[in-house]
């Protein structure tokens, strides 16, 4: 035993002290945090913990109207499915709808109603309270409409669907202000213009794909961003899976998804659609397809757009489109989609309209023609979208000191708009700026209040099914869970500034209103001899997501005399010189951004890009040998640079594309709209204000560009970097990879 | 020339104990923390106690954890539920008086989780309850514990051994508990 003197001994039973306390505390902190078990005070008797409860309602994301069936657990929210009972999607669900559930638990969501502390812009906020907010706005607008001034309150918002339209109409008509108008990035607008003057017809037609047999699709990327992406996708596998099979050619300058499943590709110069679609239709004439009175008029019309032409201007050899002009009238029925790409060229207004008198003249004189009218919706809308000269007039007024006030109901201009229409000093000099969002976005950075809306799973809604469908159907949402923040429903809100400002509307909130105008639809709409009373159908209608109603056949489309002569083919006309700017720029529309709140949904930008296979960025499209030439490779930031603007890019190199040409995908580049959104660059801000020839919507799918590299680059974040055969000959000899210099 | 280890290691003698001693101390405190301090039986709101009922007065399981047969969740009785019987049953002690306030206040009682999963695991009390597993199997002898104690590690190897010594179907999976 060695000396153990009293230095010692303390220093020993300090360590074994401290070294037992260390010990202690490892023990204590690798242990899980402490659980609560929170039970119910009174148990509801429909609902046990663990087991899910389903709820039918619609999709908010887009105007599609798809049916959604949402498994909820303990009150939350927990996975969305389509309803295989509703006849729009019949139990399908895209991508964005399945990523619904982030919107919900958004980190990033406004909480409360907010008022703004800092400069325009700065997205500074302190929260208030909503009677504060109600008893503000129905001054402003009580005192406005006391001046007589109430024309120059604006209220801009999505295009609202259902009988929240009718609702905002009566109030703003109340209020005595007619600018109560649409706002949507990709809108099928300059389509729906074409349809007005070609048919006399407001809504957009039904396409029939799953009965046609030879579908021909000009730029259209109808699988993943058309109108109603899950209600095309099932009609082309009927399409794809009936016998003889159906035939899908698709015109493109850059290939798209959808594209990519074409039977046949062919790569036509941007801006020819129309002179090929027009082409098509002279040879249905000249080979005797259309008989009809009408004929010679027609064929007057047609008598300038010959082979030679279309050949000329599509860049395609005459061999093809003869090819082409043989399918179109060996295969009946015909179907021609004209895609949101071409129809927003300069010259995109003639392409609608050719492709629609392509399938006039291929189908007025069959049976079945596969283009038809689509059926009266359930609850009759209002076509409220704007273009370039409502933003003009209102640049304008701003300036004059004529706009009061300007309230944004989940829209977002600022991202959407080119700087040249000035959108940002409007917003700067508004007196007064509301927003209803339910997530800080660019244009509310510029709110005065921020009035946050529940999102689609957490509130009323009805849809009609969206126009240019074969069902007459209307679905009604309701709320999954209950609202997570302190946010109020679009219909509640003018309810109370309504009530506030001494005018009350009779509702005491939108629930009821809604259920009052769904007794009109039981009382209109279903047979006196099934005796069902309001609180069974209203009932039933909730339990199945969904009423609909037995349509006879979709009435045929006939075409307006006078628009014959309308036919035109206008060469493409581009804003800058093609010396100084030689490439063409294409920007088009992709699923990961086509609606303004899907860059904020992760599950959504983490899902790989079809073509490229990128996540959660946006890229600059180039042709490999293009890019060889330039001495650029994959991921170098090249500057784009156009008449009206410039960003910074990573480049992809990309076959499907012409060697003169690049491409960018729109939707990603936000400098707001939460954590998710912020990454890559917004190519909106190359546009000009260039219209589309014959109607006001902007031309923004084709500039003309330049490119010069930065020397940095930029490692996409992306699925896939390899060629995906791998030299396995995965196809039996095939298909062969074809070198770049090859090309 | 031999080298003495002892002469070698003896300027370091009093570092190594006051290292080996503060690792002794290290596994002592380690493991007093884990049979002492465990958390296996936590401090409730309420002291609530098995014994008394499911023990003395034989009240069933399921009487109170109504949804163990039909749910994944055995569930835990509302307040309304010890309401029903407490309105009128001992009343006066101090245990209920405490009950009763949450009651008054319509809040509910904020149990502390005796058997808790990481959320990776998808458990089912009904497809146990419904293949013939006693609680007691993996709760213990709930029935004698005044205070609710953990006797199950509830960790992956014990699931497993169960799961094969009962040949249960697919009870090896890994999809079977982490969905």
């Amino acid at each position: 035993m060695p000396d153990l003197d009293r230095r010692t001994f303390l220093s020993l039973l300090g360590a074994g002290t401290a070294g037992a306390g260390v010990g202690f505390w490892f023990n204590q902190m690798i242990r899980p945090p402490v659980e609560h078990l929170i039970p119910q005070v009174v148990a509801p008797e429909d609902v046990s913990p663990g087991t899910p409860v389903f709820y039918n309602s619609v999709c908010g994301l887009c105007s599609a109207g798809c049916g959604i069936t949402v498994k909820t657990r303990e009150g939350r929210a927990k996975k969305i499915e389509g309803n295989p009972g509703h006849p729009v999607n019949q139990g399908g669900l895209c991508a964005t709808g399945q990523a619904g559930l982030n919107l919900l638990y958004h980190p990033d969501r406004i909480r409360s109603p907010l008022k703004r502390v800092g400069d325009r812009g700065n997205a500074e906020f302190m929260p208030a309270s909503w009677a504060e907010v109600i008893a503000f706005i129905a001054h402003t607008f009580q005192t406005l409409k006391g001046e007589g001034r109430s024309e120059q309150i604006h209220f801009c918002s999505r295009p609202v669907q259902g009988h929240l339209d009718s609702l905002l109409a009566d109030y703003f008509q109340q209020l005595g202000t007619s600018h109560y108008v649409f706002h949507q990035r990709h809108s099928a607008r300059v389509q729906q213009l074409a349809m007005q003057q070609c048919f006399q017809q407001a809504a957009m037609p039904f396409y029939d794909i799953a009965h046609c047999d030879l579908l021909l699709s000009f730029g259209a990327d109808f699988l993943h961003s058309g109108s109603s992406p899950v209600m095309m996708a099932r009609q082309y596998g009927e399409f794809r899976r009936k016998t003889p099979r159906g035939h899908f050619i698709q015109l493109e300058a850059r290939m798209s998804a959808t594209g990519a499943n074409a039977d046949q590709w062919l790569a036509a110069r941007p801006g020819s659609e129309a002179a090929i679609a027009l082409y098509l239709a002279q040879q249905l004439l000249a080979r005797g397809r259309y008989q009809a009175a009408d004929r010679e008029a027609w064929q007057n019309a047609l008598q300038p757009h010959t082979l030679a032409k279309a050949a000329e201007t599509s860049g395609l050899a005459e061999s093809q489109l003869q090819a082409l002009a043989d399918a179109v009238i060996s295969r009946t029925p015909l179907l021609a989609l004209c895609g949101e790409t071409p129809s927003h060229t300069s010259n995109g207004f003639d392409t609608a309209i050719a492709v629609l008198a392509l399938n006039y003249l291929a189908g007025a004189q069959t049976e079945r023609a596969a283009i038809r009218a689509s059926t009266p919706s359930l609850i009759p809308s209002v076509n409220r979208q704007v273009g370039k000269e409502y933003w003009q007039q209102l640049r304008q007024d701003s300036k004059d000191k004529r706009v009061a006030a300007l309230l944004l109901h989940e829209c977002n201009p600022l991202f959407d708009l080119p700087a040249a229409l000035e959108f940002e000093a409007v917003l700067n000099e508004v007196p007064l700026v509301v927003a209803f969002s339910s997530i800080i976005d660019e244009s509310n950075a510029y709110a005065d209040w921020i009035l946050p809306v529940p999102s689609y799973l957490e509130r009323w809604d009805d849809i009609a099914a969206e126009t240019g469908s074969d069902v007459a159907a209307a679905s009604v949402g309701q709320p999954t869970v209950v609202p997570l923040y302190d946010s109020r429903h679009c219909g509640d809100i003018v309810l109370s500034l309504a009530a506030a400002q001494g005018e009350p509307m009779g509702y005491d909130s939108y629930r009821l209103y809604l259920q009052q105008r769904w007794q009109t639809i039981h009382q209109q709409l279903l047979p006196n001899d099934l005796l069902v009373d309001f609180d069974t159908f209203w009932q039933t209608t909730l339990i199945s997501g969904v009423f609909g109603k037995n349509q006879s056949e979709t009435p045929p489309l006939q075409w307006q005399a006078d628009a014959i002569e309308k036919l035109q083919f206008h060469p493409i006309i581009l804003p800058g010189e093609a010396s100084e700017f030689p490439f063409l720029l294409q920007l088009y529309p992709q699923y990961h951004g086509n609606h303004d709140l899907d860059p904020s949904l992760p599950w959504l930008q983490e899902l790989p890009d079809p073509m490229t296979g990128v996540v959660y960025h946006n890229w600059l499209e180039i042709h490999p040998k293009t890019a060889q030439e330039k001495g650029l490779r994959d991921g170098d930031i090249v500057r784009v640079l156009t008449a009206n603007g410039e960003l910074e890019l990573p480049i992809y190199p990309y076959p499907g594309i012409a060697p003169d040409m690049l491409a960018i995908p729109v939707g990603r580049g936000h400098s707001q709209l939460g954590r998710y959104s912020k990454r890559g660059a917004n190519p909106m801000q190359l546009v000009g204000v260039e219209t589309v020839q014959g109607c006001d919507e902007l031309a923004w799918s084709l500039l003309r560009a330049q490119i010069t590299p930065t020397g940095r680059r930029l490692r996409l974040p992306r699925v896939g970097e390899h060629e995906r055969s791998l030299g396995r000959n995965l196809f039996g000899g095939q298909t062969k990879t074809i070198p770049i210099k090859e090309l | 020339m031999a080298i003495s280890l002892r002469a070698v290691l003896r300027p370091y003698s009093m570092l190594g104990a006051i290292v080996l001693i503060a690792l002794a101390g290290a596994i002592c405190g380690f493991y007093l923390s884990e049979w002492f301090f465990s958390g296996r039986a936590p401090t409730q709101p309420i002291a609530f106690s098995h014994k008394i009922h499911a023990g003395d007065n034989q009240i069933p399981c399921l009487h109170c954890h109504l949804y163990a047969e039909d749910s994944k969740a055995a569930g835990v009785p509302p307040v309304a539920k010890c309401m029903g019987c407490h309105n009128n049953i001992a009343t006066d002690r101090p245990l209920i008086v405490a009950l009763n306030d949450y009651w008054q206040k319509q809040e509910p009682i904020p149990w502390v989780k005796v058997h808790d999963l990481p959320d990776f695991v998808h458990f089912s009390h009904k497809r146990h309850v419904r293949a013939g597993l006693a609680c007691n199997t993996c709760h213990g002898e709930v029935e004698q514990m005044e205070v609710l104690r953990r006797v199950s590690c509830l960790e992956i190897g014990w699931c497993i051994q169960c799961h094969q010594q009962n040949a249960v179907r697919f009870g090896t999976d890994c999809m079977t508990c982490h969905k």
